[in-house]
């Protein structure tokens, strides 16, 4: 016994050693690895409900200057009212520190009131009084930032115990843009922090990503897919898969809190200052008033053009919408597409999804007209734009890979991504990847051509189906580009293109 | 020294790597809903069709909101079988989250109204599924992988493309309810 004790006390010592080797090795890794730390808009002007010639035109703060205003409360024990505007204005500056955005947030002052539970209040028959300087129409104050204390104000607006600290993950902070113009500006957002997400310090990082992806959409950001593996797990996500996961990815990482579920999730990657740069670009005409920022399109490269249907000449025929495509830079050092620095555009993303037919009616069914937002200009109806590729390496020169690929199918109804709100659609016909070497200031155009696509033919639009329809699930699989510096072959399944 | 140890010890250095991280990510945020959650946070569940989608005007100082009427096909808490369900929500809940139409089938997990009426689907878009035209329930990816584990899998028999029996799901929902 006293033997085996002692074997076994030694092999254990033996085994620990060793480990303790891997784990300075792992430790080291992980300490060392160089952390560093698409999308498009939220809202496109229509061509109902807004000003003659502003269709196609996303909608954005005007003059990228952002007012906001800010509870009269405390959020939190963990962030009284002068923190809480603090941690507010850190999660502005990642959006307004982008070095090619010209965007600026200001904190114009305070709201008239704390707003809580006690002015948050039923007035009867269905009627619903809130605070008049945080309603949509409230555009002498047009960012609200809510502080609700205890959740009771979550409570009052989204139903009984939505405020509780056990609902966090999803309601941690929410809002979004709620009013425009009719020239193609976003003119109030609201924003509500549920307190109950920020009784401790340790509970702040969640709260932030939050915030940030929040406000994301308050500046006029839709949702992004790219790198979906790092949530679903298909195929195992790469570290450079975690480091390009935009912060506006549709789709929230599933773990116990965001923030920490992997390194750098809130910090803004390229995609992310890429579309904020493209909604506010400094140009050198508003350069002066961002010093120390650089002209958007003489520091970065754009590729843009649109995607077409085969017609039966073999030539470019009707447009694609709601296609992803993907600039993957690559690398290098590997020769091969990076994750980590990787941009994405819906086909059509300026184009209304659904504009309806005589049978499905021309609104939606809260009586919203589908061509409220999207041009009908059918030249941007398969249009893409790649705007905002950096030189990660400094170099003078960069290679992309381009690839056209399905949006994500899970990237529908709330976590849309694009002009499809219902479902996502594959795209048709074959795409090869190309691969384009750019400089700094380069603007180039590809025109995209879906080999072996089926010829186009109007379909019902997905809306117009009384269910969701089915999306193969083996399309993620297919679409997603494989690592390789050789030009590959993408096979696409046959689709349609909705109206 | 072999290989097999060395494997061995690799292990052990990464278990505590992962022992190491685990308890700093799950220290820090909320953890995600779980079926037994989300069935406990509901004032209604039931799986309805939705009949029509009402945006009533705008009124000074009010709040907007969007009213949605649905009949319950089926009903599990907080309702009648053959009841007209109408679903007070904000605007803002609309804008940023599910939405519906007329003829949709759905399984719902309502928010009990707070005092002014309103109510959402519990946990965003997870509280929400989609039922098909025999009226089985069908599960989005993000759905199955939160909310239903491997036991679930083997006691509910999902038909394919993560479809599963009314009866099982209701059975299930009944289940994470006592739990």
């Amino acid at each position: 016994m006293k033997i085996e004790s002692h074997s076994e006390g030694h092999f254990a010592h033996r085994l620990c050693g060793i480990a303790g080797v891997y784990l300075t090795v792992l430790a080291g890794l992980f300490l060392c690895a160089p952390w560093l730390h698409a999308g498009g808009p939220l809202k496109v002007a229509g061509v109902n409900g807004f000003d003659p010639g502003t269709a196609g035109t996303a909608l954005t703060w005007s003059q990228g200057a952002v007012l906001y205003y800010t509870d009269q409360g405390d959020l939190s024990p963990a962030l009284t009212q002068a923190e809480a505007n603090a941690f507010v204005a850190d999660a502005f500056l990642r959006w307004t520190s982008v070095s090619t955005a010209a965007l600026s947030a200001t904190r114009a002052g305070q709201l008239d009131e704390d707003v809580n539970g006690g002015n948050v209040i039923f007035v009867g028959n269905g009627q619903v009084n809130i605070p008049a300087d945080i309603q949509p129409g409230a555009l002498a104050k047009p960012v609200a930032i809510v502080y609700d204390t205890d959740g009771k104000v979550t409570d009052a607006l989204l139903g009984q115990g939505a405020g509780g600290a056990d609902m966090c993950s999803s309601n941690a902070v929410y809002g979004g843009p709620d009013n425009y113009t009719a020239d193609a500006h976003l003119s109030h957002a609201l924003v509500v922090l549920n307190g109950n997400c920020a009784q401790t310090s340790a509970a702040l990082p969640d709260l932030k990503y939050h915030l940030i992806r929040v406000l994301g959409r308050v500046l006029g950001l839709d949702w992004v897919d790219l790198n979906s593996n790092v949530f679903t797990g298909q195929p195992s996500p790469t570290g450079d898969d975690y480091l390009g996961y935009p912060v506006m990815h549709a789709l929230e990482p599933v773990c116990a809190a965001s923030s920490v579920c992997f390194t750098a999730a809130e910090q803004l990657k390229m995609d992310d200052r890429a579309t904020i740069s493209r909604l506010y670009p400094v140009t050198s005409a508003n350069l002066a008033n961002f010093s120390g920022k650089q002209v958007f399109h003489n520091s970065t490269a754009r590729i843009h053009g649109s995607i077409y249907f085969r017609g039966r000449n073999g030539l470019a025929a009707q447009p694609m919408q709601g296609v992803k495509v993907v600039a993957r830079w690559i690398d290098p050092g590997t020769g091969l597409p990076s994750h980590r620095y990787t941009m994405a555009s819906v086909s059509g993303f300026l184009f209304r999804g659904n504009a309806g037919n005589a049978a499905t009616g021309f609104s939606d069914a809260s009586g919203e007209r589908y061509d409220k937002f999207g041009s009908g200009d059918p030249g941007l109806e398969g249009y893409f734009d790649l705007a905002g590729l950096e030189f990660p390496d400094g170099a003078a020169t960069a290679q992309y890979q381009i690839t056209v690929e399905t949006v994500h199918p899970l990237c529908s109804e709330t976590s849309s991504v694009g002009p499809y709100r219902g479902s996502q659609v594959a795209p048709s016909g074959v795409a090869t990847p190309i691969t384009v070497m750019v400089s700094r200031g380069d603007e180039l155009t590809r025109e995209v051509v879906m080999a072996g696509s089926g010829h186009f033919q109007q379909t019902r639009a997905p809306a117009a189906s009384p269910l969701p329809r089915a999306f193969p699930r083996a399309a993620p699989g297919r679409a997603r580009s494989r690592p390789t510096a050789k030009l590959t072959t993408t096979h696409w399944r046959r689709t349609e293109n909705a109206p | 020294m072999s290989p097999r140890l060395h494997l061995r010890a690799l292990r052990v250095a990464l278990l505590a790597v992962g022992l190491g991280c685990c308890p700093l990510t799950y220290a820090a945020g909320p953890a995600p809903l779980s079926l037994s959650q989300l069935t406990r946070k509901a004032g209604f569940i039931f799986a309805g069709r939705v009949l029509r989608v009402e945006r009533p005007a705008p009124q000074p100082d009010r709040a907007l909101v969007v009213r949605i009427t649905l009949r319950v096909d089926q009903a599990l808490r907080g309702v009648r079988r053959g009841q007209t369900f109408t679903l007070t929500q904000w605007a803002g809940a609309w804008d940023n989250g599910p939405q519906y139409r007329p003829g949709q089938r759905l399984l719902l997990f309502l928010y009990p109204r707070s005092r002014t009426g309103l109510t959402s689907v519990v946990g965003g878009r997870l509280g929400q599924f989609d039922l098909d035209a025999s009226g089985n329930i069908v599960l989005r990816d993000d759905q199955e992988r939160i909310l239903v584990n491997q036991q679930d899998h083997r006691r509910m028999r999902p038909l394919p493309l993560a479809k599963y029996r009314y009866r099982d799901f209701a059975g299930r929902i009944q289940r994470a309810g006592d739990e």
